[in-house]
């Protein structure tokens, strides 16, 4: 279990992320904790080019159903396709990055 | 349906610019924006006395409406700073005619300054000072990533291009060339759009808002005391408004915008359609963004809005005009861009937006959009006889 942590609604069944105190969906305030096995895919991407060098920056639909911001490491920023099938690993910035499953 | 009783009730009778550009360190926003409003007012014929309502938005001032009054010497009886980015004040156009139908004010000024490029020449965004815990871990650049990730989906569902993306900032350049206020005024082909410094993929710096100073204001009354004014009235005949999202990753389908909820209500309230205008000014943030608008607000189906722009189609000259003023791609960009739509609109529908003028102009659409897609505010508006 290497991924984020999110909530799943009680009432409806959504997945809830960020935090919250209650669901979007249906205003149901029983929440219950719940960790992302971390196997996403690619929703969008981007290079964004700076000064200090090119890095990538993604939106990851978790399998578990809901979408972070997040980036796609190992790869050149610009090469990382919409689609690809990826899994959530701590950086050692002790971020969480994903990296082409 | 009966009509909306808001439709014509309120007319906009004063637009006015401030210096634009960069005006140097010495002028505040504020300054701005009273210059701005002070030129509107003796636009109207009217006095800073006559205002009893103040709008205002600002991404430097958390209180902008206090900030404004107190520097005009305004006291108003109806206040408002609703802050929704770039879309703020086309939605307080649509706030300013419920209060005015509402008898709660008579005399709306909206008005806006920012001196962002002074100051540094970097976009200045309430954004900069709200922190994303979630977002700043990934270094995305503040806004143009979101923006970039919208026009990176777009073009993966729906086969637009990079060419087309181009087009868009072409024409803004084409209707800038015939707006002497325009900030970037030199030609500008697709080639070059494509081959200039990328910042965050698919997006240039040239498919990319400017950085300037700027203000701009609009006063709005009732349209029966519009009639008794010095300037033609220009009619609010259909606003809405609509947001979804405020975070990038909580917007869903990137490739729609909640401009298709601001534009549906406003053609009801006004009773037209896509069909019904004669020109249009669309926040251009990025060059994705009017090809989004377009889609969203009907002028063409999802997915057509790349080949909607190609070709010079919405460039000077071509079958729609759209962004007359050269947008904030290429006229101005002080940071909230959605006055200027307004003002523009209120132009044409005049008849006094000089070598850009389009003949005929009985109907046009300014729509805001503020914060990565997140709020928007749709305005239509006419001249009298459309009433
Ligand atoms: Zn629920």
């Amino acid at each position: 279990m290497t991924g984020p942590d999110y909530q799943r609604c009680e009432q409806c069944g959504t997945a809830i992320f960020p935090r919250r105190v209650l669901c979007p969906v249906c205003g149901e305030r029983r929440l219950a904790d719940a960790t992302s096995a971390g196997r996403g895919i690619v929703y969008s991407t981007t290079a964004v080019h700076a000064r200090e060098g090119t890095h990538n920056v993604a939106l990851v639909d978790l399998d578990e159903g809901f979408r972070m911001m997040s980036a796609v490491a190992g790869l050149d920023p610009g090469a990382v396709r919409i689609g690809m099938v990826v899994q959530a690993r701590a950086d050692d910035e002790d971020r969480l990055v994903f990296h082409a499953a | 349906m009966p009509p909306d009783p808001l439709r014509g009730a309120a007319s906009v009778v004063g637009v006015a610019e401030s210096r634009l550009g960069e005006v140097g360190p010495a002028v505040a926003p504020l300054d701005l924006a009273a210059e701005a409003a002070a030129d509107a007012l003796a636009d109207a014929g009217l006095r800073i006395a006559d205002v009893d309502g103040l709008f205002s938005a600002s991404a430097y001032y958390g209180m902008a409406g206090l900030n404004l009054g107190e520097y005009l010497g305004v006291r108003p009886q109806y206040s408002d700073s609703t802050n929704m980015g770039g879309a703020s004040f086309v939605a307080h156009l649509h706030h300013a005619a419920a209060a005015i139908a509402a008898g709660r004010c008579e005399v709306a000024l909206i008005a806006y300054g920012s001196t962002q490029r002074s100051d540094g020449g970097r976009l200045v965004s309430l954004s900069s000072v709200e922190p994303s815990p979630l977002e700043d871990p990934y270094r995305p650049r503040y806004p143009i990533t979101m923006y970039a990730l919208a026009a990176a989906r777009h073009m993966h569902d729906l086969g637009t291009t990079r060419e087309q993306l181009a087009e868009v900032a072409v024409a803004a350049r084409g209707w800038a060339r015939l707006n002497p206020a325009a900030f970037m005024r030199e030609p500008l082909t697709v080639e070059e759009v494509l081959a200039s410094r990328m910042i965050s993929s698919p997006l240039t710096v040239r498919d990319s808002c400017l950085v300037t100073d700027g203000g701009g204001a609009v006063v709005v009354t009732s349209t029966e005391r519009a009639r008794t004014l010095r300037r033609p009235p220009v009619a609010l005949l259909g606003a809405g408004e609509a947001h979804w999202h405020r975070s990038i990753a909580r917007m869903g389908d990137l490739t729609v915008t909640a401009a298709t909820e601001s534009g549906a209500r406003a053609y009801a309230m006004a009773g037209l359609g896509p069909g019904d205008v004669d020109v249009l000014q669309l926040y251009d943030a990025f060059t994705i963004t009017p090809i989004l608008f377009l889609e969203d607000l009907g002028f063409c189906e999802k997915g057509e809005g790349g080949a909607f722009v190609a070709g010079g189609r919405i460039a000077p000259g071509g079958e729609l005009a759209v962004n007359t003023n050269g947008g904030g791609l290429s006229h101005t960009h002080p940071g909230m861009y959605g006055i200027f739509t307004i003002i523009e609109a209120v132009r044409q529908v005049r008849g006094e937006a000089g070598e850009r003028q389009q003949s005929g102009v009985h109907v046009a659409l300014a729509h805001g959009n503020g914060g990565v897609l997140s709020g928007h505010a749709t305005a239509i508006l006419g001249a009298l006889e459309t009433i």
